[in-house]
């Protein structure tokens, strides 16, 4: 019985001590595109790390100056399209609706992120207006501290249709964005139509 | 060596290893207050030695010395507690039958034996197993065969211990517990599958083990792909791989680093000691952050803060920021930063990233899975999540499988040793997280159970009878 638990205990620490630890290389296939939205290559990061030339957003019947570190995402469902922001999980979009009230817009948008309803006076104090092109846009910056979640959104008013630009994350990445989605928004110019 | 035998005979043994290991996952409990739960498996029931740190005993705002103290790890008590079982049970339980009797009852053992191998490794069940029965009587059908298994055990030990049978086949019952955990603590493998719909991969993530990598890509036919173990990413070590032209100073290992955050936003004080980085981390915060407490839930990405050198001119080539954050498949594909480094006339897509194994079935063929459809029903009016389902297509052409196939929730996927169970799913829908689990003896708690139950059942059924007859 006494080789028996030998063998036991060398078996087990052998057992325990099996590792590589070694740089490999080694050949796989070529991977299908990458399904995730690509970053800026090297080139641009490496020549313009700080601020890199504005991009010029092709969407739905518009066109914008993309801030540094957006990727433009085709658009699925209602959104007509989306945005990634490097480095952070905002989720930026913009769909198409035929109503345009602020107030209970407004309201949806806090329930959203757990805070209660706000009279329309509490809101106009929150609300930003400004013009993009012709057009009269509503934007308001909801933030919930306590929750830590937020929303940026604007109603772009092109009635009889209204833009929702809606950015949903937490309140950090949100507040530390902020001024991009402004710069962005106002930057927005349409494709020949009403203005 | 009698004294070293009584010592692994004795009760005593037994007593004080159980008392340790009460201590040792008191500790290990209290230490997932500051460290996350893998380190506190490697650091004290993954290991021989555990370092048990004085300062979890005490409120954290105590000032109290950070005193490291050894103790036996769980491999050790578990070892030790092995052997304890074993040498009681050889000593204790004496093959008590000659003759024929006696070599009928091995023969019954090496056929429990077999039955058992049988049940573990699924001999006579499809190669793909897509389950579409009902949990229950899956868990009822498993129950089964460890009882089958059981009872030629039972036979077997009737014909070679007698009346002791239902004592020695509980013992086994639980000695088989304790090899299956340690077994499984060695050689289980937890991985995720990252697939976006339409998109096909081969390979999977390994959960708790972390690589850098390096992909060159200029050939059209393949690619190359330099990995460097998460194990020799030790702070001040310079890493020379055969395969890069750039040698690769490791500057820190960060058990967990922050999200990434444009610089402009990070207030000055915090950005004095940043380090001037190359790439995305010229221009995006990612600092090295606490462990997070096991008990959060929370999970860490590491990072590392790297030089490379030109193996040639001992020329810097810059120092970068190297995250978890980076790989698509820790952000649920919310983005993709790899960092790119041009040597020798050559692009090395890097990511430091989950350890990637290339998916091949047990034949060594490739395979693959693509991904067709992804289901995610949700409770009317709400977001609350109803049923996740990915509709999928397991191809492999070396083994002729060639298989549209559905995982959802209870209803994992077996095929080619590993299973895959639904987990979670990518932004918008967009796509199906599955985890991968590679467990070859997960049989083994089935077995155990019904060994153990069928010895005690028998133990008190022949008890109950004795009383019955004395009382008559």
């Amino acid at each position: 019985m006494k080789y028996s638990i030998l063998l036991l205990i060398a078996s087990l620490f052998l057992m325990t001590s099996c590792g590589r630890d070694e740089p490999v290389s080694y050949l796989v296939p070529k991977e299908e595109s990458s399904a995730a939205p690509s970053m800026a290559s090297a080139s641009a990061i490496q020549a313009a790390p700080a601020v890199s030339a504005p991009k010029a957003a092709s969407g739905s019947g518009f066109t914008a100056d993309l801030p540094d570190g957006w990727t433009e995402k085709p658009g699925s469902g209602m959104r007509k399209i989306s945005y990634s922001i490097e480095g952070t999980s905002i989720d930026f979009y913009l769909i198409s609706l035929s109503m345009g009230d602020v107030t209970s817009n407004v309201n949806r948008w806090r329930g959203q992120v757990a805070l209660g309803d706000a009279t329309a006076e509490d809101i106009s104090k929150d609300l930003e207006t400004f013009k993009v092109a012709v057009h009269d846009v509503n934007y308001i910056e909801i933030y919930n501290e306590e929750g830590g979640k937020g929303i940026i959104a604007a109603i772009v008013d092109l009635a009889p249709q209204y833009w929702y630009f809606t950015g949903k994350g937490s309140v950090e990445e949100l507040k530390a964005h902020a001024s991009d989605i402004r710069a962005f928004l106002k930057s927005i110019k349409f494709d020949g139509h009403n203005h | 060596m009698k004294k070293i035998i009584d010592f692994f005979l004795s009760l005593k043994l037994t007593v004080v290893l159980l008392a340790l290991s009460m201590v040792l996952v008191f500790a290990g409990t209290l230490a997932q207050v500051d460290k996350g739960i893998w380190t506190v498996m490697d650091q004290y029931f993954r290991c021989f030695i555990a370092i048990i740190e004085l300062s979890i005993f005490f409120p954290r705002t105590w000032n109290v010395p950070n005193l490291q103290i050894p103790f036996p790890g769980g491999f050790l008590i578990g070892t030790l507690l092995t052997i304890n079982l074993v040498a009681v049970h050889a000593a204790s339980f004496k093959i008590q039958t000659n003759g024929m009797r006696r070599i009928v009852g091995v023969a019954m053992l090496l056929a429990g034996i077999l039955v058992t191998c049988g049940v573990m490794f699924g001999w006579g069940t499809a190669p793909v197993a897509a389950t579409d029965s009902d949990a229950f009587w899956r868990v009822f059908l498993r129950l089964g065969r460890g009882t089958l298994a059981a009872v030629v055990f039972y036979i077997a030990c009737v014909l070679l211990y007698r009346k002791r049978a239902g004592m020695v086949l509980l013992h086994a019952g639980i000695l088989f517990l304790l090899i299956g955990e340690f077994i499984t603590a060695l050689f289980a493998v937890e991985a995720t599958m990252t697939i976006k719909e339409g998109e096909t991969v081969n390979f999977i993530d390994h959960s708790q083990r972390l690589e850098l990598a390096f992909t060159e890509k200029s050939n059209p036919d393949h690619d190359t792909v330099t990995v460097i173990p998460q194990r020799k990413l030790k702070n001040g070590a310079t890493i020379k791989a055969r395969d890069l032209p750039f040698d690769i100073k490791i500057n820190r290992y960060m058990v967990n680093s922050s999200q990434p955050r444009p610089l402009q936003g990070i207030p000055e004080a915090l950005k004095e000691n940043y380090p001037q980085y190359e790439g995305y981390g010229g221009r995006l915060y990612m600092a090295e952050m606490p462990e997070v407490s096991g008990a959060t839930g929370a999970r860490n990405a590491p990072a590392v803060d790297v030089e490379f050198f030109d193996r040639a001119s001992g020329e810097s080539l810059g120092r970068y920021v190297l995250s978890l954050w980076m790989y698509p498949n820790f952000v649920n594909r919310s983005w993709d930063m790899p960092t790119n480094l041009k040597v020798g006339g050559k692009d090395y897509a890097t990511y430091f990233r989950f350890h990637r194994e290339y998916l091949t079935s047990p034949s060594g063929s490739p395979y693959s899975i693509k991904l067709l459809d992804f289901v995610h029903e949700k409770y009317e009016g709400t977001q609350m999540p109803k049923d996740f389902a990915s509709q999928i297509h397991l191809i492999n052409q070396g083994d002729d499988v060639d298989r549209e196939l559905r995982i959802w929730m209870n209803n994992p996927l077996r095929y080619a040793r590993q299973t895959f169970y639904q987990s979670g799913f990518l932004p918008d829908d967009g796509g199906t997280v599955l985890q991968v689990v590679r467990n070859d003896t997960w049989m083994i708690p089935y077995l155990s159970c019904m060994i153990v139950f069928v010895g005690m059942a028998a133990q008190f059924v022949q008890s109950f009878s004795r009383y019955l007859r004395r009382d008559a």
